[in-house]
């Protein structure tokens, strides 16, 4: 499982210290375990949430058919989902083996596993965002009375211009 | 007949012949209102809408208008007194003494501007002239048209009025005798019926009226109305009786109107006997051509009165016998239904200059694919002419007819729900439908307006697919919108309206 973070380096060791491969690799075992469960979650909530939300949406009036398309800010549940991933990464015991006996062993401190949480609070959130999003724009998730507004709130760009 | 048409009940084609020497008054003009709103909604709309019927109906006027509209004919002379129609002043002595027995002073004096007044007698005198009319353009054109058409096949006419008043009364036999004449070789092939209305409405005698005075009297209506049954029983028991059936339609209580002595302020909102007697043609027209009706009479019957133990008019006391009751009903709903969403929602967009949708387009979805993509706006020439006709049918036209029918009757007319129809008095009136309540068009009024009942119906535009097959698929622009509309519609009753959907389905609603 912790293929998924192919990319993330192993971070530098303290002074005094090693950095085993075996350890390095359990703990991206965890973290990837954590992620992936988060993601999971994350991604059904945003889904779920957002099609509830859509459904509940009405149409009474014209005006109501011009109103932000707010469902689509359910995506930014990825952002908390990020957060969580990288202070479950920062708080994943991390085991650091001294260089000598007069040395205690002891693990990475959050501060040291900064970076790598950081890497993996973002490598939640983006698959978090860019999952659902493909979700939401799967039709029958969207209500065919918002077909077009997942799609122009993603990439605005796209909105039809004035003829 | 013309509001049953546009909702799709009518035959591929009427020729309409209207017949007033009150060519001003009130109810002509908003007749001819209505016949202009509805050819501008035909032009747009009929035989174009695929599967769907509404404004099916290709009317056309035989007397014409240069406004598209209906101009009637007048038997008459309007600036003439009665006594110049007769040519009184040309009569032997002898003659005159005769004229002078049948017709009071009064009478003979008889302005001619506003019509007959309420007068039978004058009527008929001069209807009896119709031959003299042959070279009238307006007399060519019926006789080469009835020529024309009964060499394609049978023709049916019917022949609408009062036998209370003036004009009406007199026209059923002379109009009758007059298109036999015509017909000639093909009389075989000419079929006529007349719907006689009774007396429907009445109103007080004028303050300023005395006894001797010409103009209309409600209190004659009765009597003008025996006089005229006893005259048809006479063309019976004499075999002169040249109608293939007669329908009586009135009300045994009558609406109290505002008089009027002619002219432009004689306008009376239309009665359900309108609606009515507008069924009764529809019916008759779609009556199997070998069907022979015997020269019987015909009357509804007080089905729904003996059922809600007061007198009304229900969906049950609907006089038919070949339209299915249960479609009339689906399809008066049907459309009001598209109309009030037409109105009360899409209109706004699509016709708003400064409308946000121009912008954005895709807030519709079907918007965007069906019209705006395939370069079929319809905020552009030459469908911005269409909604804006269609807008102005229904607000004009549909909805202020569709509340005169309802609430004229003093609340006795049980079809839909009096209570969704909104109304702003005029000039000119403008009607339109409250879209909290299009889950209850019909009658009775359920109390709690369902404030959702809109969005579903939008929901309802967007799932509904445009037929595939070229031939039931509606043309491109304002005919596949009001298709769309239609077809939501038929979608949101099918859910909404669960006894319509069990009466069509067990087929055993009354006929």
């Amino acid at each position: 499982m912790r293929d998924i973070f192919f990319w993330i380096p192993m971070p530098p060791p303290p002074s005094g210290y090693i950095l085993q491969t075996k350890d390095w690799d359990t703990y991206l075992d965890k973290v990837a375990l954590a992620t992936v469960v988060i993601l999971l979650i994350t991604v059904l909530s945003i889904v779920g949430l957002y099609a509830y939300f859509a459904r509940r949406r009405r149409i009474l009036s014209p005006a109501n058919l011009f109103q932000p398309y707010d469902c689509m800010l359910w995506l930014l549940l990825s952002l908390p989902a990020g957060f969580i991933a990288g202070i479950i990464a920062g708080l994943t015991d991390l085991p650091l083996t001294p260089l000598s006996d007069s040395v205690q062993a002891r693990v990475c401190t959050g501060m040291e596993l900064i970076p790598t949480a950081i890497q993996i609070g973002l490598a939640t959130a983006l698959p978090c965002f860019v999952v659902a999003a493909l979700l939401i724009l799967i039709p029958g998730i969207t209500p065919p009375a918002f077909k077009y507004r997942p799609q122009e709130w993603l990439f605005p760009w796209t909105r039809p211009k004035r003829s | 007949m013309l509001h049953l048409c546009a909702a799709g009940l009518g035959p591929d084609e009427i020729k309409v012949l209207l017949i007033d020497p009150d060519a001003a008054n009130g109810n002509g003009a908003r007749t001819n209102g209505a016949f202009a709103d509805y050819g501008a909604c035909s032009e747009p709309f009929t035989g174009k809408l695929g599967s769907e019927r509404f404004f099916s109906t290709k009317f056309s006027a035989l007397t014409g208008s240069e406004s598209g509209g209906l101009q009637p004919w007048s038997p008459v002379n309007t600036a003439s007194v009665f006594q110049d129609m007769l040519g009184f002043s040309l009569l032997t002595p002898l003659q005159q003494d005769v004229v002078k027995l049948m017709f009071t002073e009064a009478e003979l004096q008889m302005p001619l501007n506003v019509g007959f007044r309420g007068h039978p007698a004058l009527g008929a005198a001069a209807l009896a002239l119709l031959p003299l009319y042959k070279d009238d353009a307006v007399w060519k054109k019926v006789g080469a048209q009835l020529t024309k058409d009964l060499t394609t096949g049978p023709v049916r006419v019917m022949i609408i009025g009062s036998v209370f008043g003036g004009t009406g009364a007199s026209v059923f036999f002379p109009l009758a005798r007059r298109l036999r004449d015509l017909a000639g070789p093909h009389i075989g092939q000419l079929k006529i019926a007349v719907t006689a209305l009774a007396p429907y409405f009445t109103f007080p005698k004028l303050e300023s009226s005395k006894e001797s005075d010409n103009g209309p009297d409600a209190r004659k209506f009765p009597i003008a109305t025996r006089a005229a049954a006893e005259f048809y029983h006479h063309l019976r028991a004499t075999g002169a009786w040249p109608f293939e059936a007669m329908f009586w339609l009135g009300d045994d209580k009558p609406t109290e109107v505002v008089p009027h002595d002619g002219g432009e302020h004689q306008e009376n909102k239309a009665h359900f006997i309108d609606l009515l007697a507008g069924l009764t043609c529809l019916d008759y027209f779609r009556q199997p051509l070998d069907a022979d009706l015997g020269g019987s009479c015909f009357f509804a019957g007080p089905d729904g009165d003996l059922a809600a133990r007061e007198n009304v008019t229900t969906w049950k006391d609907l006089p038919l016998s070949n339209l299915r009751r249960d479609d009339v009903r689906k399809q008066m709903l049907r459309f009001a239904m598209t109309g009030a969403v037409h109105v009360g929602f899409f209109s706004g967009p699509l016709e708003h200059p400064n409308s946000e949708l121009a912008v954005r387009p895709t807030a519709i979805p079907w918007y965007w694919d069906r019209f705006v993509k395939p370069g079929h706006r319809l905020d552009a020439p030459p469908h911005n002419a269409s909604i804006a006709a269609l807008t102005r049918f229904f607000t004009h036209q549909h909805f202020p007819w569709l509340q005169s029918v309802h609430t004229t009757g003093g609340g006795r007319v049980r079809l839909l729900n009096a209570n969704a129809m909104l109304f702003q008095a005029g000039p000119p009136p403008q009607g339109t439908m409250d879209l909290r309540r299009l889950a209850n068009l019909l009658y009775p009024d359920l109390g709690n307006p369902d404030l959702d009942a809109m969005h579903f119906f939008f929901c309802d535009t967007c799932t509904h697919r445009k037929p595939k097959g070229q031939q039931n698929a509606p043309a491109d622009g304002a005919p596949a919108y009001l298709a769309t509309l239609a077809g939501a519609a038929a979608q949101f009753m099918e859910r909404n309206y669960p006894t319509l959907r069990e009466a069509y389905n067990a087929k055993n609603f009354p006929q």
